[in-house]
């Protein structure tokens, strides 16, 4: 049932990204060849102020255009992920979610898979309009940055730091969508004022949930300051290492207890409009 | 006879009011059940407690032996009082909706009725008028072979000869054995088509009968004596 679900959630979704994602793609080729182009710089060079002031504004305009598509690439994920909880779930089609025979935590998984699949692809993209705009020469230097970038996050977090920083941006990314369905859920408990409350609760959750990480993290990580945490024996990494391994676990239990409450409102304490 | 729906002290309370209260019910197979009261009785409370939409404070239910939940989803085919349907789904699609997620839908049912009353399957839900959406939703509903069948207002929106062939529908096209339960306050309308009565008020079941008792007994039709019960 699950993969009928997400059949159907990716089809719903696709028809708002596919075409934003062409759009942002075909600004980028359009600035490349404004900015780029030894034709377009020819014309700059020319002693020709009419042609210069044209040049000027069709470029400006276009590269406007392109960073309102980077952003609004960004804005466009973040409202597709409220939008398509709120209304397919709380909404009126909620009726029809709910008395399918799915389970509420399939629905909720759904969703959450569907959010994570589309941020990972808009940064990639967003990343990927980027990459077409960098000048070809600066392009080939890409493979050298990025293996340094791999080698000093492996230096600093030890061996498989980069694994642990994947991990870490996966449970993240989980946190963050999963903490939106939970407020959303709980502002949908009130018979008013629902949205609003969302965002209440939002901010509720969010600043009780950094407050307990840190104070964790602080706690746990007391030691390192004492004398044998700082043997040069030791990795330099090392509280890094430690940094990251104690966010996971906690990473991991927010996770973990805002899919529970989530799917606690929704199987017992839904009440659809 | 078996019954498809029991229930027992079945209550729904929002802080002190109580929207349903100690409902005790037993509806059988095979029958067309009217559920009948003024608005905010606890019709809708009634049928989204069965459809696992809310949550009873206190008692039991079970539909076909389950309580509410995946089991009862699938052979529970539910008309809500709103539109459920999505604006970006053609109507096929939502036809293909239907046949992924209820194995008991009967896609050239909905096919022959869609046509019958003339719903292009290609349009998109978007471009539908609201009484046509309504209408598509019931031949949705109506297309499942279900075991039980709840309609909540399924002529409250729309005009009198829709009315009719729309309950000629529901008539027509209920699986044998199954079980049909309307809720409405426009009894003179659906009044020819019941076989049980059942009067809420304020929560709480006043009368549970078949229509041959009340006439036999009171010598009344329903909505004469619906008038007489609940008048104001």
């Amino acid at each position: 049932m699950l993969g009928k679900l997400l059949k159907y959630e990716i089809k719903a979704t696709s028809r708002w990204f596919l075409p934003l994602y062409v759009a942002i793609i075909f600004s980028a080729i359009i600035n490349k060849f404004l900015f780029v182009t030894p034709i377009v710089n020819k014309a700059f060079e020319q002693n020709n102020s009419f042609v210069n002031i044209m040049q000027g504004i069709i470029s400006s305009v276009s590269m406007f255009l392109y960073v309102a598509l980077f952003f609004g690439l960004f804005v466009a994920t973040l409202i597709v992920v409220i939008q398509r909880f709120y209304k397919s779930l709380l909404g009126d089609e909620g009726y029809l979610m709910f008395t399918i025979p799915v389970k509420a935590w399939q629905n909720i998984l759904n969703k959450l898979l569907v959010s994570m699949l589309w941020t990972f692809t808009s940064t990639v993209i967003g990343f990927g309009s980027i990459l077409i705009l960098v000048p070809k020469e600066e392009l080939k230097q890409l493979p050298y940055v990025v293996s340094d970038a791999f080698f000093e996050i492996n230096q600093t977090l030890g061996a498989g730091g980069i694994v642990l920083l994947i991990i870490f941006a996966i449970l993240a990314l989980i946190v963050s969508v999963m903490e939106i369905y939970t407020a959303i859920s709980l502002g949908h408990l009130f018979n008013k004022y629902k949205l609003l409350l969302s965002f209440a609760m939002y901010l509720g959750l969010q600043t009780v949930a950094q407050f307990l990480a840190l104070f964790i993290v602080a706690l746990s990580m007391k030691d390192i300051n004492k004398p044998y945490v700082t043997d040069l024996t030791m990795q330099i990494g090392a509280p890094f290492r430690q940094f990251f391994i104690i966010a996971n676990i906690i990473l991991v239990l927010y996770a973990a207890g805002y899919f529970f409450l989530t799917n606690y409102l929704l199987e017992k304490k839904l009440n659809l409009e | 006879m078996n019954n498809i729906l029991k229930c027992e002290n079945l209550s729904k309370y929002y802080g002190t009011t109580k929207a349903l209260d100690n409902v005790t019910l037993n509806i059988p197979q095979g029958r067309i059940v009217g559920l009948l009261g003024p608005n905010g009785s606890g019709k809708t409370t009634f049928i989204k407690i069965c459809n696992d939409l809310l949550t009873p404070t206190k008692g039991s239910i079970q539909i076909g032996g389950f309580a509410p939940g995946v089991e009862t989803k699938k052979i529970v085919s539910y008309l809500p009082e709103k539109t459920y349907l999505n604006s970006w789904m053609k109507v096929s699609e939502i036809l293909d909706f239907f046949s992924d997620f209820y194995s008991d839908f009967n896609r050239d049912k909905a096919l022959d009725m869609l046509n019958r009353l003339k719903i292009d399957p290609k349009s998109k839900l978007k471009t539908l008028s609201k009484g046509t959406k309504e209408k598509v939703q019931l031949i949705l509903v109506m297309s499942r072979e279900a075991k039980l069948y709840l309609l909540d207002e399924p002529i409250g929106g729309v005009d009198p000869a829709a009315r009719d062939y729309i309950l000629d529908t529901i008539i027509r096209n209920y699986s044998e054995n199954a079980t049909v339960v309307l809720s409405t306050h426009l009894i003179s309308d659906i009044e020819k088509i019941l076989d049980d009565i059942i009067f809420l008020k304020d929560g709480q079941v006043i009368l549970a009968k078949t229509v041959d008792e009340v006439r036999d007994e009171s010598g009344k039709s329903i909505d004469s004596l619906f008038r007489e019960v609940f008048r104001c």
